[in-house]
């Protein structure tokens, strides 16, 4: 009976450190090693590869791209969408990469306001496309320049995903996106305020120029990390995953790169504060400078 | 947040729980019933609400708070049968107190409402599987509470209306509601919110702008404000110059579902700003002027639990003092000098108020606006 119990208590102490090691995620290393390419590549982007309304517009007169609209499907019932638009919700786009051209062609993602389709076109980015660019103000934008929009999205047929995807980078990435929270990683300011005030994030990162921390100025209790530099200095991140997060940047695109990415190496509670410090003034909430 | 399962509302962290210090306390000494396995038994004797009477639960070992809790406004709701028995006849009472058994008290709160669980607007249970927070929480306990008027404005939750200056400064509601204050430690026989002192008292952290610091010194190298000096608080409050848009509600009523049961219907609220007379000048707050709120109540507002309930109703203004919680520096009041004097539209004045409403409101209405040349009213 002895040995039997002793035996039972050997096997509860294996199963604790497997039951607390299942709580954190493990990344694969194409994951961390697409990253960090991606990291070398963010300071040549082109303002991060955000395209305002007028040079979409631009570019949709002048050169053949793929609209990509990551909206739910109620919302697009409801709006429609911009003339050729291809529809797949963010939380399916990992799974229906085979409705995308291919690696190399220009990729503009919309969604109602840029916070989610900047989630997809950095996952898009992790995944070798990097062409993929997210309009800002999103579909919004659009609307609110009384632009023409369509009932319906165009119906592409399924082709075969680009070889030159990893399929375990590519089936972790799905599975992120597909684990998406139900407000897609937002924080408002208000409400980050509110937590300030009671209960900080472990860590607020803001990852604006030194410019812009000097000038507009920063949100007291944030650590300053340039977008630039932040993959690079992964190694200084937080060791600890379950960490309670939040990043910010002026309108919430580069918050929303440094988020996602991440999200995609484990960070389980990483958010990033919808339209950044822009809301948080209009918002009459407070910015400091150093 | 996804809401929670009815098991997690009641969990007990047993690790988290062992770190406070009323874990050294048996669960049947606050809670009653018997510490034993069986079901039945162990819920012989026990205590639904564990502190109705706080003396004899936590007062135990707070004894310097509890008295004072037992009488103050959170756990009595005293500020209800004032409001109610001023505007209602002593054989009304009984019908009135069903009423506020039903559908008032349970807003009353106890020392474990704010220290152990939350209200179920937030989600219901305890807060952190039984740990005791000696501060509550502003979300979890004051405002899912105090929401729909001070959550919202302090928050800046109404539309084009900015959150309250303190909020920008992250102050919770406990950097100025005191522990004492809400203790009820700082006076006795307190029947209404607003008796007694300002508390808290926006001079106490605002000396140099009030004038209330060094007289020794001269008003600029005080920094003294001059607007603070010409209208002193003999004259108004600080939220009439200082407050803007809060809500006021209109329409409540005790209805009853088809099935008879009876539920509170508040329906109609509108966003606004008005400023009238104090009708209760004390020493303590000498105001002339205040902001108004309208309040919910009507003649019939309780006719399902009996007729003519509050005969008195015009006995207590529907339009009462306030305090909004969205305090701001700037406001269209201290813009300018005309943002008050010759603006009538900030005024309660007669012509707002419905016929009915009129006799109810007669102390607190203003005639005009005060003039910029001497002072109306």
């Amino acid at each position: 009976m002895r040995k039997f119990l002793v035996l039972i208590l050997a096997l509860v102490m294996m199963l604790v450190p497997m039951v607390q090691a299942q709580e954190e995620v493990e990344v694969p290393e194409v994951v961390v090693e697409r990253i960090m390419e991606y990291g070398e590549l963010i300071p040549e982007l082109d303002h991060y590869n955000t395209v305002s309304l007028d040079d979409f517009i631009v570019m949709l007169a002048e050169e053949e791209i793929t609209i990509l609209d990551v909206r739910e499907d109620a919302e697009v019932e409801e709006t429609g969408v911009i003339e050729g638009s291809v529809h797949i919700p963010l939380r399916t786009l990992g799974e229906n990469l085979d409705k995308l051209p291919d690696q190399e062609a220009k990729i503009v993602v919309v969604c109602k306001g840029g916070f989610r389709a900047t989630i997809g076109m950095t996952a898009l980015h992790i995944l070798g496309y990097e062409n993929a660019f997210v309009l800002v103000g999103g579909f919004d934008a659009w609307v609110a320049e009384d632009l023409d929009v369509v009932d319906a999205p165009v119906e592409v047929e399924a082709a075969e995903v680009p070889e030159a995807i990893d399929p375990e980078l590519m089936e972790y990435v799905a599975e992120y996106l597909m684990n998406l929270p139900e407000n897609w990683g937002g924080v408002k300011a208000a409400d980050l305020n509110i937590e300030l005030i009671e209960n900080p994030p472990d860590y607020l990162y803001d990852v604006r120029s030194a410019e812009e921390w000097a000038d507009p100025g920063y949100i007291e209790g944030a650590s300053h990390v340039w977008i630039n530099e932040f993959i690079p200095m992964m190694e200084e991140w937080p060791t600890e995953k379950d960490a309670n997060i939040v990043i910010y940047c002026a309108s919430g695109y580069r918050g929303g790169i440094a988020s996602t990415v991440m999200g995609l190496l484990g960070y389980t509670n990483v958010r990033n504060l919808s339209g950044g410090t822009k809301a948080w003034v209009a918002a009459e909430l407070p910015l400091v400078q150093p | 947040m996804a809401p929670m399962e009815p098991w997690e509302r009641v969990w007990i962290d047993a690790e988290a729980f062992s770190e406070d210090v009323h874990s050294y306390i048996n669960c049947t000494d606050c809670h009653g019933g018997q510490a034993v396995a069986e079901k039945d038994a162990a819920h012989t004797g026990l205590k639904p609400e564990v502190a109705d009477d706080p003396e004899t639960t936590c007062g135990q070992c707070h004894v310097d708070v509890a008295p004072y809790a037992k009488e103050s406004l959170h756990n009595t709701l005293r500020g209800y049968d004032t409001a109610l028995y001023a505007r209602s006849e002593p054989e009304h009472h009984p019908a009135i107190e069903e009423m506020q058994s039903n559908h008032c008290d349970s807003c009353h709160a106890d020392c474990g409402d704010c220290h152990v669980s939350q209200p179920t607007s937030v989600g219901g249970g305890l807060v952190a599987g039984h740990v005791f927070n000696r501060t509550p929480s502003m979300s979890q306990n004051c405002t899912a509470c105090h929401g729909s008027r001070i959550k919202d404005e302090y928050y800046g939750a109404h539309e084009g209306i900015p959150s309250d200056v303190h909020f920008k400064q992250r102050m919770a509601c406990v950097d100025c509601h005191t522990g004492d204050e809400m203790h009820g430690m700082k006076m006795e026989d307190v029947n209404h919110r607003y008796d007694g002192a300002q508390e808290p008292d926006c001079q106490s952290c605002h000396k140099i702008e009030m004038g209330t610091g060094d007289e020794e010194e001269s008003e600029e190298e005080n920094g003294i404000i001059r607007e603070h000096v010409i209208h002193d608080e003999t004259l108004m409050s600080c939220q009439v110059c200082h407050s803007t848009t809060y809500i006021n509600c209109i329409d409540c009523h005790v209805e009853q579902t088809e099935e008879g049961t009876a539920f509170f219907r508040v329906d109609e609220h509108f966003l606004g700003f008005y400023v009238g007379l104090n009708p209760n000048q004390t020493e303590e707050r000498p105001y002339k002027y205040v902001p108004l709120r309208h309040v919910p109540i009507a003649p019939d507002s309780f006719s399902f639990y009996g007729d003519d309930l509050l005969p008195n109703y015009e006995e207590r203004p529907t339009w009462v003092y306030t305090t909004p919680h969205n305090i701001q520096r700037e406001t269209p009041q201290t813009e300018r000098c005309q943002g008050c004097h010759g603006n009538d539209d900030i005024f309660l004045t007669r012509d707002k108020l419905s016929r009915e409403e009129r006799r109810a409101n007669r102390d607190v209405i203003v005639d005009e606006a005060p003039s910029m040349f001497g002072l109306g009213n």
